[in-house]
């Protein structure tokens, strides 16, 4: 257990020096988390044109959340990055099992989401003149966390599909990520979509953590919440399990038909 | 004493869609003594490549089988790794963002290495790379040879028996290149052995004990470095068409012809001594007007098929 958690520090700092190739804190700041925070501005405001106050407050809250998730599966691109680097086959040869690894090399992009999504949380809802009923909002906020660790699992199952088929990562993760902006919750709830849809979409991070931000702040039942937070727990363990088995396969498919060194 | 590597009929196929698999390694049977430096040699895709990533365990064999150190490499995996370094040559392999100290911290972690046990190997091979003044820069500022004497490094880490270098002098400028090759020296009096893949013979000459030229995934001949090289150096030939079957046998009469072949149809190959004899009868050629004479190179299986006999190569 101690080396594995001494490949999460390790991964950390790599990802933090690869974090500061793209951004300063300066352009972090003043571009990424500007640009986030306009991002969920725009859409409360569209809620507010198509709506009410309410549906303002809803879609507030929904865009504000998701930003946890967006940023934790920027995982797809750092993990896709291990090709480009010709590290992976390396990776996959260490003693260590290239599991632990895998799974902590985009954990940076869980503290910036956190980072974003806290930001949001505490400046944009009196900024837009809904605030949000504290403290309870306060009790929201290890919900946020428990979306990020969910997402983030999502993120590296995902990252297991980008790695095999090569050059696609950017796809991935704005597929990833459309889906949960569209079927997540985020902006229209779950169950206006058709039968289907909807059981689909109780399979993604987000959804229930989300219900249950929501379901603090209009004052709902504990065990109502407890019960959205334990299903929110169980989807990201799935996807935790996906993400390994994905990453495993990568490793064994890689070695039979000798793509692990490849560029991509 | 058990070989620090043994292959046995070993065989990787590529398979590609809609037309024929590639085959990388055919039928390679070898043996590595421990404490030896032994030169992989061959042209580009003669199948260096693929049979380093076997013997380190980034690939699997399609068939025979590969053991290093007595452990087999795809039943015995993980005995396998914690015995062999992997050197990769080239730019590919190492965190462009992370210093040099940090980039070793990184793999010691994934070697499972304590802390402190970490921190002290990657200090010690630092210096001894001739890193140290440069530990704490990072690696996207380093020159080539820098970085190949991090790679090194890095392969060194967990203190392996065994290491495999791909290419790892290609693009060195010679003072560089030389540098790394006395490291390589110095390391194999500890007691290591080496497997180095190259095409560069000079390489081959200057570290290795014994060395193996592959072409096409097949052994053609394994020896002291010397005698290989003198095959590499008659390595002339000149490719010509002429229907004329005369023109070829006032030609085979040149002293700088050494044989004429008959290839196809009207196609001909002459092997010539040296490049000096290939000039004088590519002048020959086209003072009789054949217009499609041109410098070719037999393939090394031809090389050592002309040779074997006299110079009594071990294949």
């Amino acid at each position: 257990m101690r080396h594995v958690l001494r490949i999460v520090r390790e991964s950390l700092i790599l990802g933090f020096a690869e974090m500061g190739a793209v951004y300063t804190w300066r352009t972090w700041t003043f571009g990424w988390l500007m640009r986030l925070l306009c991002q969920a501005t725009f859409y409360a405001l569209l809620g507010r044109y198509v709506g009410d106050e309410a549906t303002m407050r809803y879609v507030l809250v929904g865009n504000i959340v998701v930003l946890a998730c967006l940023e934790s599966t920027i995982v797809v691109i750092s993990l896709a990055g291990e090709r480009r680097t010709g590290t992976l086959p390396l990776l996959a040869i260490a003693p260590s099992g290239h599991l632990p690894v895998y799974l902590g090399r985009g954990l940076q992009w869980t503290v910036t989401g956190l980072t974003s999504a806290s930001v949001a949380w505490l400046v944009l809802p009196p900024l837009l003149g809904v605030p949000l009923p504290w403290p309870r909002a306060g009790y929201a906020m290890p919900v946020i966390v428990l979306i990020l660790v969910s997402s983030y699992g999502y993120g590296c199952a995902l990252a297991g599909v980008a790695l095999r088929l090569r050059g696609v990562e950017w796809l991935v993760l704005n597929f990833a990520y459309g889906i949960i902006m569209t079927f997540g919750g985020v902006n229209v709830p779950v169950g206006v979509w058709p039968g289907p849809l909807r059981v689909a979409a109780q399979a993604l991070p987000v959804v229930h953590g989300l219900e249950a931000v929501r379901g603090i702040l209009g004052g709902a039942s504990t065990g109502h919440i407890m019960s959205l937070l334990g299903t929110e727990a169980l989807v990201g363990a799935g996807w935790y399990a996906v993400a390994a088995l994905s990453m495993d396969r990568l490793v064994a498919v890689g070695r039979r038909d000798g793509t692990l060194g490849y560029a991509g | 004493m058990e070989a620090a590597v043994h292959t046995s009929g070993l065989r990787r196929t590529y398979s590609r869609r809609h037309r024929d698999p590639v085959v990388a390694l055919d039928d390679l049977t070898m043996t590595i003594g421990q404490n030896e430096i032994h030169g992989l040699l061959g042209p580009n895709g003669a199948g260096k490549t693929t049979l380093v990533q076997i013997l380190s365990t980034v690939l699997l064999p399609s068939a025979g089988t590969a053991r290093v150190l007595g452990h087999d490499v795809v039943a015995d995996t993980r005995a396998v790794r914690s015995l062999v370094g992997l050197v990769l040559g080239g730019d590919r392999g190492l965190y462009d963002r992370l210093t040099a100290r940090r980039n070793l911290r990184f793999w010691g972690a994934l070697h499972k290495l304590d802390t402190r046990t970490a921190r002290r190997r990657a200090d010690a091979l630092l210096e001894r790379v001739g890193l140290a003044g440069r530990a704490d820069d990072r690696v996207e500022t380093f020159s080539r040879g820098m970085r190949q004497r991090l790679h090194l490094a890095r392969g060194l880490l967990h203190e392996p028996r065994v290491l495999f270098l791909d290419e790892p002098t290609s693009g060195l400028d010679p003072v560089a290149a030389g540098a790394f090759r006395r490291l390589v020296l110095e390391l194999r009096a500890e007691g290591r052995t080496f497997l180095l893949a190259t095409h560069d013979m000079d390489e081959a000459a200057a570290l290795c004990d014994r060395v193996t030229l592959i072409d096409r995934g097949r052994m053609l001949l394994t020896g002291d470095p010397a005698r290989v090289g003198r095959f590499l150096g008659d390595r002339e030939c000149v490719d010509f068409t002429h229907p004329d079957p005369a023109l070829t046998e006032a030609l085979a009469l040149l002293p700088d012809v050494s044989d004429v072949e008959r290839r196809d149809g009207t196609g001909w190959r002459v092997h010539t001594a040296g490049r000096d004899g290939t000039r004088r009868v590519l002048a020959w050629l086209l003072e009789r007007d054949v217009l499609t004479a041109r410098r070719g190179e037999p393939t090394l299986e031809e090389v050592y098929l002309r040779t074997v006999g006299d110079r009594g190569m071990r294949v």
